[in-house]
């Protein structure tokens, strides 16, 4: 027995340097997980010093869709300065991320944006049934709400367990930036043909489903994240971002927001871009975001002279 | 509950301790409790199903058993088979027929088109407990096996949970008595061997398969249609197949191996590095060993074998496989894939043996690469979605334009990348001669190798998690 003692010990020792190793290089990780390390910073950044904070949450529709120079040079809030724009918007993140990052980048840790401005595709803002745990337990969820989290998700334990390891161990949480980083470097043809993963994942999903609606929409997340941010005195703002193709809100959260009297600036049928403005297909590109930024410049600077932030 | 689930893993570690707590007889109603629970998590309907060919078998077994008249011991064998054929016809292959028939009867205008449809859901792993049932009255039949007095003991062998619903499909005289008598208490030897066929098993299953699955996929569920294919891109798609339905099957039974040995079990192998095989008759010696020898010991034999001389021998192969790739589901891209199966297997006896071949290091070269590269031609029949589709992909082989896309360039990587060192580490272990050969090593050896299947498990994870493939059947 005592050599596979000698052999688990190893392993252990390897998961250990692993999880060191992680640690130390995590940033080179990926560029999402640069941002989503650099929150607490930014976090710091927020607090309050007399001048007019913002923060922009979503994901890489608005990463890519707005351009934050031009957002902070024409903003200009009723106090006459220029908005301090931050943002926090993780790759493939929802309204669920966006919630649990505010509550624990900006509650915790007492920082007071007056505007919070989110961007959103069309099905980003009601509740998803996809949830990615890992993320959510290293980097969003605030530690002391972790057990809440889990019994509010009602869970089973193949979510629980990797949540759990996840907010423990970083080389858990970060398994899956290994095989990007290696293969989109290192095998031809990987970035195209991982345009397939999706593809394939996307028609699984329908196969899965049938063909069917998921069920009734549900908005419990905005609601939360509505009061949330009512409750640290700032205005939020809703922009739906221009996708290729038009869009409209779901029914559901239209009235949500509507109810909450939250402004909702309408780039996914009003303000919709030309195909060509997409070179990947679902992003915008420079020109198409500084396009978007000053229609939205525009229609902020409308609002704000009107109403101002509270 | 699939084994390669955090939910797996939590149950398991909690049937282990408790197990190793209690007596045997105790033992034995923990893990028959326990097994009904893990078929329970896939549909708790069909739990009666087991309880029923269970109850059926058992019985049976008793009666044969016990009764001195060769009628009486004839009657109930045949009525065994006949129960546990009608279920399985019935919930595998009933829709299956009837929608065969019906278009039959359509092509000659005798019906119109029909305005229903036939849909039974399929038991969990119904093959693998069915055969395994009725392998247990034909032995008891046939005096190679005592029949049980214990219920319980009887309900475990069918029940087993790690090998219920994807085998391997044990024998009652290698299984049974194990259930029976008190087991060996986990010492270093089973606990090491528990340890390399579970992680081995998940390598196989997690790094291999899945990441081999959407490769595949891509092939045989081309969303524009086949004529945006190649065909390197084909050829690569067929043994990113290969290779996922090797890992995901071998991964399995690997698995189930190893828990069962944590448990005390010895659990027989199911693949023996199949796709070092230089013949089909090689092959069919390393790849599902349970179900080649049950198709031997039950059906090939019983027909007679290779007693008969040549043309029976040869019936008796075709009908052997053509039934054995109706095992695996209803359709005809199975039935075709083991009539294709059969026919190597005559060829392979009557032609190539007979008349010799090449010799020496050459010979066992040539023939491993040419029975892969048929095992891989009877994967494209065995994955297609229809016999049009395979004709088609055989087609777009055949027809050129091999160009290296992104595809085909993605596929040959990630073969390189996770299949090669894999198969270059079987390769070392086949010249070895030995399938524990690792475990003979300095632990250090060990260590290191186990290090790198854990750090691809974590690291390399598959983009899209793939059901295990066997479990369908």
């Amino acid at each position: 027995m005592r050599s596979e003692i000698k052999v688990l010990l190893f392993l252990i020792v390897c998961l250990l340097a692993g999880e060191w190793g992680t640690r130390w290089l995590e940033p080179a990780l990926s560029k999402d997980v640069e941002h989503l390390a650099g929150l607490e910073t930014m976090a710091t950044r927020l607090e309050p010093r007399g001048r007019s904070n913002v923060l922009l949450l979503g994901n890489s529709l608005t990463r890519c869709g707005i351009d934050q120079g031009l957002l902070r040079e024409g903003w200009r809030l009723p106090s006459g300065e220029a908005a301090q724009v931050e943002t926090m918007y993780p790759d493939a993140s929802g309204i669920l991320e966006w919630g649990q990052g505010f509550r624990r980048y900006v509650m915790e840790t007492g920082s007071r944006p007056e505007v919070v401005v989110v961007g959103t595709g069309r099905v980003h803002l009601i509740d998803s049934s996809e949830v990615q745990s890992e993320r959510l337990a290293a980097w969003l969820v605030p530690k002391d709400e972790r057990w809440a989290f889990v019994k509010d998700q009602k869970w089973g334990l193949e979510e629980a367990i990797p949540f759990w390891l996840a907010s423990w161990s970083r080389l858990f949480a970060n398994r899956e930036r290994i095989e990007p980083l290696v293969f989109y470097r290192l095998v031809p043809g990987y970035e195209e043909t991982s345009r397939l993963i999706n593809h394939e994942r996307g028609l699984a999903m329908v196969g899965r489903s049938g063909g069917k609606e998921q069920g009734a929409v549900t908005t419990r997340h905005l609601q939360r994240l509505i009061d949330d941010v009512a409750k640290v005195g700032a205005k939020l703002v809703v922009v739906a971002m221009p996708v290729p193709e038009k869009y409209e809100l779901p029914r559901e959260v239209v009235e949500v927001l509507k109810a909450n009297g939250v402004l909702v600036i309408d780039g996914g049928s009003e303000h919709a871009m030309e195909v060509e403005r997409f070179p990947d297909g679902y992003h915008l590109d420079a020109e198409g975001a500084r396009r978007f930024t000053t229609l939205l410049i525009e229609r902020l600077n409308a609002s704000f002279g009107d109403t101002g932030p509270r | 509950m699939w084994f390669n689930s955090f939910s797996f893993i939590a149950f398991f570690a909690v049937v282990c301790v408790v197990h190793w707590f209690l007596g045997h007889r105790l033992r034995n109603l923990w893990l028959l409790g326990c097994s009904y629970f893990f078929y329970g998590c896939w549909d708790w309907r069909f739990l009666g199903l087991i309880v029923f060919t269970t109850t059926f078998e058992f019985v049976s077994g008793r009666a044969i058993g016990a009764s001195e008249s060769a009628k009486v011991r004839r009657r109930w064998m045949m009525a065994s088979v006949v129960v546990e054929m009608s279920i399985l016809g019935v919930f595998k292959y009933l829709g299956f027929f009837v929608t065969e028939l019906h278009q039959m009867l359509r092509v000659f205008g005798w019906v119109g088109e029909p305005s229903w449809t036939l849909d039974i859901l399929l038991p969990a792993g119904l093959s693998f407990f069915t055969f395994q049932a009725l392998s247990y009255t034909v032995d008891v039949y046939r005096g190679q096996t005592k029949a049980t007095g214990s219920f319980t003991d009887f309900a475990l062998f069918i029940a087993f949970f790690p090998q219920l619903v994807a085998g391997p499909i044990e024998r009652s005289n290698h299984l049974l008595p194990q259930v029976e008598n008190p087991r060996p208490a986990l010492n270093a030897r089973r606990f090491r061997i528990g340890l390399y066929h579970v992680l081995t098993g998940f390598f196989k299953k997690v790094v291999i398969a899945d990441n081999m699955a959407w490769l595949g996929n891509h092939v045989f569920q081309v969303s524009g249609g086949l004529g945006e294919l190649n065909g390197l891109e084909v050829l690569l798609g067929v043994y990113a197949f290969a290779f996922q339905i090797y890992g995901d099957f071998s991964g399995y039974s690997s698995i189930a191996v190893g828990v069962a040995m944590w448990l005390g079990f010895d659990l027989m192998e199911n693949f023996r590095r199949p796709y070092f095989a230089t013949s089909p008759t090689d092959f069919w010696s390393r790849w599902h060993i349970s179900l080649s020898t049950w198709l031997r010991d039950y059906l090939y034999i019983p027909l007679g074998g290779n007693r008969m001389g040549k043309w029976k021998t040869g019936r008796n192969l075709m009908v052997t496989m053509l039934l054995g790739g109706l095992w695996h589901g209803a359709s005809w891209t199975y039935v075709v894939w083991g009539g294709f199966h059969g026919l190597w297997l005559v060829v392979n006896r009557f032609v190539v043996k007979e008349r010799g071949a090449l010799g020496g290091e050459w010979k066992g070269m040539l023939g491993m690469v040419g029975t892969f590269h048929l095992v891989c031609l009877g994967w494209l029949f065995f994955r297609a979605e229809s016999m049009g589709q395979a004709g088609q992909l055989l087609g777009l082989l055949g027809a050129g334009g091999w160009v290296w896309t992104p595809y085909a360039m993605t596929c040959a990587s990630l073969l390189m990348f996770f299949v090669l060192p894999w198969v270059a580490y079987e390769a070392w272990v086949e010249r070895a001669g030995s399938d524990l050969v690792l475990l003979e090593k300095p632990w250090l050896v060990r260590a290191c190798f186990y290090g790198w299947l854990l750090l691809m498990l974590l690291w390399f994870p598959p983009p899209m998690p793939s059901e295990f493939i066997y479990f369908q059947f």
